[in-house]
């Protein structure tokens, strides 16, 4: 499903309303490259959910949890370095990933091989016609999850 | 020789204290509300409380070491750690699979021990039970379960599949023509650890050697693998 956004409210509209849509222990990845707006997308997500506090971007932090009507784990892999996956297992991603609440990964591709199979991927593009503020974003569902979520 | 024994390594926790002769107590609670960080210590009171011992009158830990879940594994490792630590008692690491094999008592059978792993993976292994003592036949590997069931059947045409890969997996050997263990079976129990452990004393080591073994391929075997560099 591809969505055209001419300007950062309607970037957040977007994610707000997929938000909505979030079952507890949805995991949606984040694709994008410097500037497309995901932490944009982020908050009108957060905004969603029902989080009352602040986003803002985990590039330094890392993660970053927020309560909402679910909890919400905001993650960035950027920072995650040369063993991006161990390190996001040691950080407690099968908590995240595999929890009750819902995770929003920015950067996903470096923690590419421990997404679960049932992850949603949202790509920011900068528009076609290079209109300054436009973006495209597609939501892709995938066909089928995993057999078990629960690993204790 | 007394055993307190311990695993955190699935989604149940369970605890035990026993002999070469007796369980004297066994908890195991499979809740998915409750995190084993909350749960396991409280457990492990509870089983030498029932058992009316203390940590001192025990002669060795057991904890299972691994594979099973990232975080599983370290909360059970870390508390073993603790606990040897404080009371200078060694640690007896036991292979969650063959722990998990060893619920099972039919003698000459082949079983199958399966763990959900995440992204439809499993851990698993292969045993022959002889005599009361288990055979490895495959080792401990992380893979799919149609992969597993391959290997499998290139050993026996009967095997019995015990684990909680049973939950996710269970209709496929069951339409292999597979037996799977009753519902009670499948999950690692304390008690099976303790006597696992009991005949595994010479791998006995102290709590700083003791380390959770997880079963997956560094990070630069795993990019090689996938056909992946840095990604930056």
């Amino acid at each position: 499903m591809k969505y055209e956004s001419s300007c950062e409210r309607d970037t957040m509209a977007i994610a707000e309303s997929l938000a909505k849509a979030s079952a507890p222990g949805q995991v949606y990845a984040l694709y994008g490259g410097l500037g497309a707006g995901k932490t944009v997308f982020a908050k009108g997500f957060a905004k969603g959910l029902g989080v009352a506090e602040t986003v803002t971007s985990p590039t330094f932090t890392i993660i970053r949890e927020y309560q909402g009507a679910l909890p919400f784990y905001h993650i960035d892999a950027y920072r995650l370095g040369e063993n991006a996956a161990d390190e996001f297992l040691a950080l407690g991603y099968e908590e995240y990933c595999y929890g009750d609440g819902v995770c929003l990964i920015e950067w996903a591709p470096y923690v590419d091989e421990l997404l679960p199979f049932g992850h949603i991927s949202v790509t920011i593009e900068p528009d076609a016609d290079k209109r300054e503020n436009h973006r495209s974003i597609t939501i892709e569902t995938p066909e089928r999850g995993e057999k078990s979520r629960k690993l204790g | 020789m007394n055993i307190l024994a311990m695993d955190a390594s699935g989604a149940a926790v369970s605890t035990a204290v026993l002999s070469e002769t007796s369980v004297f107590s066994e908890f195991f609670m499979n809740n998915g509300a409750k995190k084993h960080a909350e749960t396991l210590m409280t457990l492990i009171s509870a089983a030498l409380d029932a058992a009316g011992a203390s940590l001192n009158d025990m002669d060795y830990i057991a904890c299972t070491s691994g594979p099973g879940s990232f975080t599983g594994l370290r909360i059970g490792a870390a508390t073993a750690k603790g606990l040897a630590a404080g009371s200078n008692k060694k640690i007896i690491p036991v292979p969650a699979l063959a722990a998990l094999a060893y619920n099972i008592a039919n003698d000459n059978a082949f079983i199958a021990p399966i763990m959900d792993a995440r992204r439809d993976q499993v851990y698993a292994a292969l045993f022959k039970r002889q005599n009361g003592e288990l055979i490895q036949v495959l080792n401990d590997g992380a893979m799919s379960f149609r992969d597993f069931a391959e290997s499998v059947s290139e050993h026996t045409s009967n095997p019995i599949f015990v684990g909680d890969g049973i939950m996710s997996f269970g209709e496929n050997i069951l339409s292999l023509g597979y037996a799977i263990a009753p519902q009670r079976f499948n999950a690692q129990r304390a008690s099976s650890v303790g006597s696992l452990a009991i005949t595994m004393i010479h791998h006995a080591i102290s709590g700083a050697e003791f380390s959770p073994i997880y079963l997956r391929a560094p990070q630069a075997e795993r990019n090689r693998l996938n056909g992946n560099g840095d990604p930056r």
